[in-house]
């Protein structure tokens, strides 16, 4: 092949790679490019150089300031209200901030109702020090066991007093050690256990906590003097008792397999989930929730022959059943937020699709606003020609929820 | 009757804009918003200097709401966009007679992707291009136009442009040489 031929080639290849060549052309190329190295290295290049290019391809924004000068002279009114009127703003940073905006919104409202609620445990947790607050709480139902002046429950006073000495200078605000004060005014804690019928405790080969029955845990819990996330729980239980409540939560995900494909976005429901939670069984949750979100795919098709490899980064809606535990509170002893898991399934336009999540919820009873963020994976399979794909997504998810 | 202007397409909104009334001016809006983030960038790749792109996108805009104002078919609203944005910047390159050297196009103000060598090369290639070559390059392999969009925006015959593109891709390939023939390696 001479340099002549092998720049026509070129100029064939050229046009090929831009779908510009006529079809009676093309054999001529094809059977030089299966013979001729340098005319596939040549197109293994120029594909290297566009592909790079289409890396580079995003516009750029023009500047606020010239969109302000192009409207000026033109005696328009670049006024940012105008809901047409948002140049200053495009390109890539208006497609991003579209894209964006509910979850950012959504993870801001959550930001803001957690941060509070933190800060009202921060506050709870330093009146904890106060013992006799606490005990005002939960020490009722010992005190009429002080009134029934069994043995054991006096041993039990005398094992709380010891737990509780740093308090007792707030003793005069507190119930059970104003009781404690009027069994003083007779005697020492010593002499009270003294006063234990020692051959009862003997024979009875229980310990003083058992004893207690129905009171047995909340006196663990006092026992435990001054760790504040027991007491914490005999506060006021956080889990939400509320029947219903609805979700709204942004969904922050990438998927595997990971294309580059943008993807057709609904611009009022994307990226987001809402969910109905319409039944509930102890710590369990039940609901119904819908979504749309973008799933990566890779598959193959066989088309007469032939096989292609299709890319997609499709957008799509999904919809299926909630469980939901909630954990109480003291596991994590966080005092506020609760752990929860929660498994979704339900299906797709394309096929199954399962999710899990794990996080934090928080749920004011007051206002029965709560708050909600977590880890996602979610699990798409679909079917092309006979063959099964999967489609694995993870990411973070925050959103808000109302129970009523 | 559509009361939403994003719900128009291209030609509607451009003959809107010649009606004179106050639709005029939010059909410009609404065309404005879908293209000018495309005009600046080619702007900006063709005279590789933020503020010459900046002048010659606000001077492109202006005389595109002029244009509307006169008795024209309209039949593809961005690449018309182009032709008037690519004429004025063919008008600077032809008045700025100086040459960019290696050293000017690493001073320059264009954005460099620093993670990407591959990239920076291929810019550095694109301004060692000769202008007329330059031209065509941007607009196939940037704005991906056809071989006849490019023929109605620069008003080239067919020929030259395919001509004119191809050594184009030839020269930047030479340049890139030593970049791909490591490449190739691994």
């Amino acid at each position: 092949m001479n340099e002549s031929n092998y720049q026509d080639l070129s100029e064939l290849l050229h046009l090929f790679l831009d779908g510009e060549l006529e079809s009676g052309k093309e054999t001529v190329l094809f059977s030089e490019l299966a013979s001729s190295e340098e005319l596939r290295s040549e197109m293994r290049d120029f594909l290297v150089i566009r592909n790079k290019i289409r890396t580079d391809s995003i516009p750029v924004a023009p500047p606020i300031e010239a969109t302000a000068s192009v409207f000026s002279s033109l005696g328009f009114n670049p006024s940012l209200t105008n809901p047409n009127s948002v140049a200053p703003f495009s390109g890539l940073v208006l497609s991003t901030l579209k894209k964006l905006w509910a979850p950012i919104t959504t993870a801001i409202v959550a930001s803001l109702i957690t941060y509070f609620a933190l800060n009202n445990n921060f506050d709870y947790l330093t009146t904890q020090s106060y013992i006799p607050m606490m005990v005002s709480y939960s020490i009722e139902p010992i005190t009429q066991d002080i009134a029934n002046n069994t043995g054991q429950t006096e041993k039990v006073i005398y094992k709380y007093i010891n737990n509780s000495l740093p308090a007792q200078n707030l003793a005069s605000q507190d119930p059970i050690n104003q009781n404690n004060q009027a069994l003083n005014e007779n005697s020492s804690a010593e002499k009270y256990f003294e006063m234990i019928n020692q051959s009862q405790f003997a024979k009875n080969q229980r310990t003083s906590d058992y004893l207690l029955k129905d009171n047995e845990i909340k006196l663990k819990q006092i026992s435990l003097g001054n760790i504040p996330f027991n007491l914490n729980q005999s506060k006021q239980p956080k889990n939400d008792n509320n029947e219903y409540s609805l979700q709204l939560r942004g969904i922050n995900g990438i998927s595997f397999p990971s294309v580059q494909v943008p993807y057709k976005q609904n611009t009022v429901f994307s990226n987001m989930s809402a969910a109905f939670y319409f039944a509930r069984f102890g710590n369990f949750r039940i609901g119904f929730e819908f979504g749309n979100e973008p799933f990566g795919q890779v598959f193959n098709n066989n088309e007469n022959g032939t096989e292609w490899q299709y890319t997609q980064n499709a957008a799509i809606y999904w919809a299926g059943l909630d469980i939901m535990y909630i954990f109480d509170n003291e596991l994590l002893f966080t005092g506020g937020p609760q752990p929860f898991v929660q498994a979704t399934f339900g299906g797709t336009e394309l096929g199954p699709l399962a999710k899990f999540i794990t996080g934090l919820q928080y749920f004011s009873k007051e206002t029965g606003i709560g708050a909600i963020i977590g880890l996602e994976g979610t699990l798409l399979s679909y079917i092309n020609q006979k063959v099964w794909y999967n489609t694995k997504k993870i990411g973070f998810t925050y959103g808000m929820s109302f129970h009523f | 009757m559509k009361n939403d202007f994003e719900q128009y397409d291209d030609v509607e909104l451009f003959y809107l804009m010649k009606s004179g009334s106050g639709s005029s001016e939010q059909a410009f809006k609404v065309l404005y918003n879908r293209y000018s983030a495309r005009i600046f960038s080619y702007c900006r790749k063709f005279l590789g200097n933020k503020e010459e792109a900046r002048d010659v996108f606000q001077e492109a805009f202006v005389r595109f709401y002029q244009s509307a104002q006169e008795e024209r078919e309209m039949t593809n609203v961005p690449a018309f966009l182009l032709k008037i944005a690519r004429n004025l910047c063919v008008n600077i390159k032809r008045k700025d007679t100086s040459t960019l050297t290696f050293e000017d196009y690493m001073s320059s103000s264009y954005e460099k992707s620093d993670n990407d060598e591959l990239l920076n090369l291929i810019r550095m290639a694109m301004e060692l291009l000769p202008i007329e070559y330059k031209e065509l390059f941007i607009l196939r392999e940037y704005e991906g136009l056809t071989y006849n969009e490019i023929v109605n925006v620069t008003g080239l015959p067919l020929a030259t442009v395919k001509i004119r593109l191809f050594r184009a891709r030839q020269k930047i390939r030479e340049i890139l040489a030593p970049y791909l023939a490591d490449l190739s390696k691994y």
